[in-house]
């Protein structure tokens, strides 16, 4: 079985989408990342929820972790602030698209590899130059554990 | 032939590093390969030689200080230490500013300089950010205050740990030495700021109780840890004094520290390892061997011969061309690299010139030039450059000419003082 037989259609956003509307496709629980492909169908980056939720940490946490327990309770509530004025891009890790993308021709080996990989629960399936769909995590592990 | 390989090699390895086109550490692996590969050094020199090879105490020293770093930095010490000094200051954007820059200097002159920044400057982000006020005054004034605090000891900035073990310095040394002249620097520094930042003061009253509501109790979630590294940092600090009765080099002892720490940690080394810079470690190794080579093909010793002619033996002018022509090139090239190179010739210049007893003040002066002159530039120093980087990723961009329109001043104030302070010291009252 190859990648293109296992992949599905994720929710696509352009670059310059909103970040929020980003953020609120990514709150599904169903969804575990989203394409973000620019106009000539190239991809700009796989958006999982977990770089939704790094985005949304202030920076000092992420450079100083016991900073994390000085915030008071309150703080949680303006973390979505963060988001304003953001695009959907601006919430990519600056390498985003190295790793996170399969040939459509890829044994599910190559997929499982590239997902361990890049650590992300979504890969990006991509033909010749243009991004044809995604596998995810849970889309693969079905496939990988059916007898 | 020969020395012309050496200096070329040399040069071209220099000129990389310092236009940063390639990064630093594969200059310095490929510059010593090549020495290496030609044989103006040899594995024996490279590896085993004091001279002509790797300094293993400097290695040992910078790794056995990342280590204990390390554990300390997974404690929240430092962000305890920073809010509460800023509740303390009730909100008062100068005094938090000055609290900040005393803490990184007293903490810069105990561990290295990058790690101090590492600490203080994300929770600097916070405090500016709940007093609704840039940090990038705050950020800069920290970076120049671990350079200025650093100068203090032999452990508080790399170009010491360099200076001491190739000049056979010790801790008591560059207390006795250069600790004098850096409070008064300190003084004149915070001074400084106070006048060239007095803008960015603004008090805001109406933000001051969210800088309150902030509660740094819960930063130290790791309080047997703390003090187990409180207790062996203290340890390894009085070791470094007693070097004059334990007579154990500053490597060993903070090999020891880092090992002991590990040992009392109680639990997996490796959250701890990481914060080891390895790249650091191989640069400065790569550094050793090229310098090396310089020193082997006798380049040191011509141009320490040239030195000595052009200011006729005089240690007076020595100095001070020394600590200017210092000052200047470790503003426009990372300082390590420069201390490296210069303390064989510097060396040299210390057994050569009459009067060998007071000619250490050559040590102090190539130590004060290329610490203080690091605060030029966003390049001048790796604390400089580490504060950019946390900065940059937490939103605020510092451009090269913004940190030099502040660095050049305090370089100014800071180098200029020291001169007189070296003249004073050293040749008026000697």
């Amino acid at each position: 079985m190859k990648a293109r037989d296992v992949m599905i259609s994720p929710p696509i956003v352009g670059p310059d989408a909103p970040a929020t509307e980003a953020a609120r496709l990514l709150a599904d629980p169903e969804v575990r990342g989203l394409l973000v492909v620019d106009a000539d169908e190239r991809l700009a980056g796989v958006l999982t929820d977990a770089m939704l939720l790094r985005f949304l940490l202030p920076p000092y946490v992420a450079e100083a972790e016991p900073l994390a327990g000085v915030l008071e309770e309150e703080a949680a509530d303006a973390l979505w602030r963060r988001l304003e004025g953001k695009r959907a891009s601006d919430l990519l890790p600056e390498d985003g698209a190295e790793n996170a993308e399969v040939n459509s021709e890829a044994t599910l080996i190559e997929v499982a590899s590239a997902m361990v990989e890049a650590d992300v629960p979504m890969v990006a399936v991509r033909e010749d130059d243009r991004v044809v769909g995604a596998i995810t995590l849970n889309s693969l592990l079905k496939q990988l554990l059916t007898p | 032939m020969r020395d012309a390989v050496v200096v070329s090699i040399f040069v071209l390895a220099y000129t990389l590093i310092a236009t940063e086109w390639v990064h630093r550490v594969i200059v310095a692996l490929a510059g010593a390969g090549l020495m290496l590969l030609f044989r103006f050094v040899s594995a024996q020199d490279a590896f085993q030689s004091e001279r002509f090879g790797i300094d293993w105490n400097v290695i040992f020293l910078l790794f056995g200080m990342m280590v204990i770093v390390g554990v300390l930095r997974h404690t929240g010490l430092f962000e305890y230490i920073a809010i509460r000094s800023a509740k303390r200051a009730r909100g008062r954007p100068f005094r938090i500013m000055v609290m900040l820059v005393l803490i990184t200097a007293v903490a810069s002159a105990l561990l290295d300089n990058v790690t101090t920044v590492l600490l203080v400057a994300p929770v600097t982000l916070l405090i500016a950010e709940r007093l609704g006020l840039s940090p990038i005054p705050m950020l800069i004034s920290e970076a120049m205050a671990s350079n200025i605090g650093g100068t203090a000891t032999l452990i508080g900035d790399p170009p010491n740990i360099l200076i001491g073990s190739q000049g056979g310095l010790s801790y008591i040394d560059f207390l006795v030495n250069l600790a004098p002249l850096v409070v008064v620097l300190m003084v004149v520094y915070i001074l400084a700021i106070k006048l060239m930042f007095r803008r960015s003061f603004v008090y805001k009253p109406e933000r001051v109780v969210e800088l309150m509501a902030l509660d740094e109790r819960e930063s130290l979630r790791e309080r047997p840890l703390m003090v187990r590294a409180l207790v062996i940092l203290g340890m390894v600090t009085a070791a470094f004094v007693l070097h004059g009765v334990l007579h154990y080099e500053p490597s060993v002892v903070a090999l020891l520290g880092a090992g002991v720490l590990l040992l009392v940690a109680g639990r997996e080394p490796w959250p701890f390892l990481r914060e080891v810079e390895w790249h650091t470690l191989v640069f400065f190794a790569g550094l050793f061997v090229m310098v090396g080579a310089l020193v082997k093909a006798g380049v040191v010793s011509s141009l320490a011969r040239a030195a000595i002619r052009a200011t006729n033996g005089d240690v007076l002018i020595a100095v001070l061309l020394l600590v200017w022509v210092s000052a200047i090139l470790s503003a426009l090239v990372d300082n390590i690299p420069y201390v490296a190179t210069m303390a064989p010739l510097v060396h040299e210049l210390v057994r050569a010139l009459p009067g060998s007893a007071s000619t250490t003040v050559l040590w102090w002066a190539l130590a004060l030039g290329a610490d203080l002159g690091g605060n030029a530039t966003a390049i001048g120093a790796s604390a400089n450059v580490v504060i950019l980087g946390i900065a940059a990723r937490g939103g605020h961009r510092i451009r090269f000419l913004e940190f030099a329109r502040y660095g050049v001043v305090v370089t100014l104030l800071t180098v200029g003082l020291s001169s007189i302070y070296l003249w004073i010291r050293y040749f008026v009252l000697a």
